[in-house]
């Protein structure tokens, strides 16, 4: 076991020092307006989350500096565009809206983590008595039998039209992936300009297990071309953006 | 040549006189090619992007060793179990392994061209193990018992009519062309699959020095299945997906799948770190993760190394006026198109495909559409010398540039062979036959027969008459 390894390296090793170090390719800067798309908004001090405030930068090649609202309305153009459907609601209204999706959709059945009901947005009660709300610990037969699933974001990230989950303590992977409609409740802030925004900040602690960006309905082309969806993952992507 | 060297020829001309498959690249590619062009504008700046891109991925090979070292160590500390794989043959042993100790019996693959270039599904399934392909491409190609002609697009080569009949003959359901409903089919199939499967396999798109951690990205979700459902995920990687830093991630994220299909993001972006931790609801408990060599470490000890950089986008593909013709199985092996005819010849320890270099008219295109900057033509010429030097292509071939070369050494043997070359072929203009030798050049190329006079008569005759 241990000479496999020694025996692997050792001839990567071999490979890599037959050119001489000076003739090899530095380790180049990232020059962050090459990547970006879309340029962080200025943030007041006093807004704990999101990307640091950056300053507006000339760069005609860039979008028009943003501006807090604004990553909203990107957000769901582009999340439009890689066809989920981002919808933007008031707190207070959050509930019934969730509702109105889950009847238009036909979908009884609806699946959550249980520590959603502690959040401030009061699901899944908020939305009303008319469904069944099914708890992923109790197995395979309730994720299965779920025709949606409910779900919090880590982020979203408007320049892709993204959003972002994360495993964790008591998180299920699978709510967001089996039941053929995800509804993933993001709060504005947690919108953030570009890709780069996501992973700015090296996190304190080791990075989850998994992160999953999810810039769409599950999607298939390999039939003549012609885009399904739905093949795995969820066929439709509720994105409510819940605002003050 | 040897006995298995693959007859690129014979292929080829299968491919073109298999007018539906023409028709279907053609179609696929031209969307490709223009979805690729306007995503890219999207981006602003780039070319300069992808220099970034390629940059980094020449650095990250001109240090393998330091980040190879790196990666072990930050993923072992997530959790992962790091196996090492000097040929094919170890990685299919060591999977293997892997399946028969946690006792599995159902096995889920996301598309992996690493796993294919190894023959591992064989190799599992000889062991008794059941093998299902899950990317929709893939399964169709494994249900037909057929193999995949695009790197990204699997089944580019089939149509409606032939998907609809193998669902229906394999998947025992009613006959329908309706596209829908065929993949509403092939959900519910590979559903249970995903309910009842052990094992999970999947190739990496990039994996990070830095963290330790591996990147899938997929449209369709199988990715994210695979690697949560089962509770073994196993994650087949060639040594070249290695980059520095999670920054340099974003670089190749952004280019990827908009150099694919013209995407923004591919529909699922998955980052793995390790297996799934105490408090996790759900995931795999186990994640293997094996280290390929498999013929890397020679291309990365030669001057072929840039070739390494490929992030597997299919970009070159759909751009090169050859692939477009005449289709991926032509090429005979798991790689195809451009990328394909240099992979091809270097992967493999025999001459089995040394026809490929040759398969290119090295318009470039391929080199312009690269988000790395590969330069294919470059290196195939360099391939072909190569060849040459080894007497690999033929004493007819090799003799007739040696007696060139001869010839081209001074005035009189130059002015000699003008003179047998208007003899032999006429003065006539382009020209598309020729007596032999030239006669199997003709074939491919018109050619081009020399004029009445030579330019140094007419110069001289226009000296005269001033």
């Amino acid at each position: 076991m241990n000479s496999a390894r020694a025996e692997f390296l050792e001839r990567i090793r071999n490979a890599t020092s037959s050119m001489p170090p000076a003739m090899r390719e530095p380790l180049p800067p990232i020059d962050d307006m090459i990547v970006r798309r879309l340029q962080a908004p200025i943030r007041t001090p006093h807004e704990s989350e999101g990307p640091s405030a950056e300053g507006l930068r000339n760069a005609a090649a860039l979008e028009a500096p943003v501006h807090g609202t604004d990553l909203v309305q990107i957000f769901c153009r582009r999340a439009a565009d890689a066809g989920m459907t981002p919808s933007v609601v008031k707190r207070a209204d959050l509930g019934a809206h969730v509702a109105t999706i889950l009847r238009n959709a036909g979908a009884r059945q609806v699946i959550c983590e249980p520590q959603l009901a502690d959040s401030p947005w009061n699901l899944p009660k908020s939305a009303g008595d008319s469904f069944a709300w099914l708890d992923p610990n109790a197995g395979d037969d309730s994720l299965y039998a779920a025709d949606a699933g409910m779900t919090a974001v880590h982020a979203a990230v408007a320049e892709s039209g993204s959003i972002v989950c994360t495993s964790g303590a008591g998180l299920w992977r699978s709510l967001s992936l089996i039941p053929p409609l995800h509804i993933a409740i993001v709060e504005e802030y947690q919108i953030r300009a570009d890709l780069v925004d996501l992973f700015q900040t090296p996190p304190a602690d080791a990075p989850p297990a998994q992160l999953v960006i999810i810039s769409g309905p599950s999607k298939t082309a390999d039939i003549d071309g012609i885009l399904i969806t739905g093949l795995h993952g969820p066929r439709a992507v509720h994105v409510c953006i819940v605002t003050d | 040549m040897s006995e298995s060297a693959h007859d690129f020829r014979q292929a080829a001309a299968a491919g073109l006189a298999n007018q539906p498959m023409r028709a279907a690249i053609l179609r696929t590619t031209s969307r490709k090619i223009e979805a690729r062009a306007i995503a890219l504008q999207q981006l602003g700046r780039a070319d300069e992007l992808r220099q970034l891109a390629s940059r980094i991925k020449q650095h990250t090979l001109d240090h393998l060793d330091q980040y190879l070292v790196q990666f072990i160590d930050r993923a072992e500390a997530s959790g992962a179990t790091l196996h090492f794989a000097a040929t094919a043959d170890d990685a299919r042993r060591i999977v293997g392994q892997i399946a028969a100790t946690r006792a599995a019996r159902v096995c889920v693959k996301a598309k992996s061209m690493t796993t294919e270039e190894i023959h591992l599904n064989e190799s599992l399934i000889a062991a008794g193990v059941r093998v299902v392909e899950t990317d929709l491409g893939e399964f169709i190609v494994q249900l037909d018992n057929d193999r995949p002609s695009h790197i990204v697009t699997p089944i580019i080569h089939k149509d409606r009519k032939t998907i609809a009949r193998i669902i229906a003959r394999e998947l025992g359901v009613e006959y329908t062309e309706d596209a829908e409903q065929l993949v509403a089919h092939a959900r519910t199939y590979l559903r249970e699959v995903f309910r009842t499967c052990d094992l999970g396999i999947s190739g990496v798109n990039f994996a990070i020095a830095e963290t330790g951690g591996i990147c899938l990205c997929t449209n369709e979700g199988n990715g994210r299945l695979t690697s949560t459902r089962p509770r073994v995920h196993v994650a087949v990687m060639g040594v070249e997906k290695l980059i520095p830093r999670v920054a340099d991630l974003l670089v190749f994220l952004k280019l990827l799948a908009r150099s694919s299909t013209g995407q923004h993001m591919t529909v699922y972006t998955t980052l793995i770190h390790g297996p799934k931790q105490p408090a996790d609801a759900d995931g795999p408990k186990e994640l293997h993760i094996v280290l390929l060599d498999a013929g890397r470490s020679s291309i990365l000890a030669g001057e072929h190394r840039s070739v390494l950089r490929c992030i597997r986008c299919g970009a070159c593909l759909n751009a090169c006026p050859v692939y477009r013709q005449i289709g991926g199985h032509a090429y005979g092996g798991v790689y195809p198109g451009p990328i394909g005819k240099l992979l091809g010849p270097l992967l493999s320890e025999n001459e089995r495909f040394a026809e490929l270099p040759r398969a290119s008219s090295l318009c470039g295109l391929c080199r312009e559409v690269c988000p790395v900057d590969i330069d294919i033509p470059g290196r195939l010429v360099a391939l072909r010398r190569e060849q040459v030097e080894r007497h690999a292509r033929g004493w007819q071939q090799c003799g007739a540039f040696r007696l060139a070369g001869w010839m081209l050494r001074a005035a009189w043997s130059y002015r000699l062979m003008q003179r047998a070359a208007r003899l032999l072929l006429g003065s006539r203009g382009w020209s598309t036959d020729a007596p032999p030798p030239l006669h199997g050049v003709a074939k491919h190329r018109d050619i081009r027969t020399p004029a009445q006079k030579p330019f140094r008569q007419v110069w001289n005759e226009v000296l005269q008459d001033e």
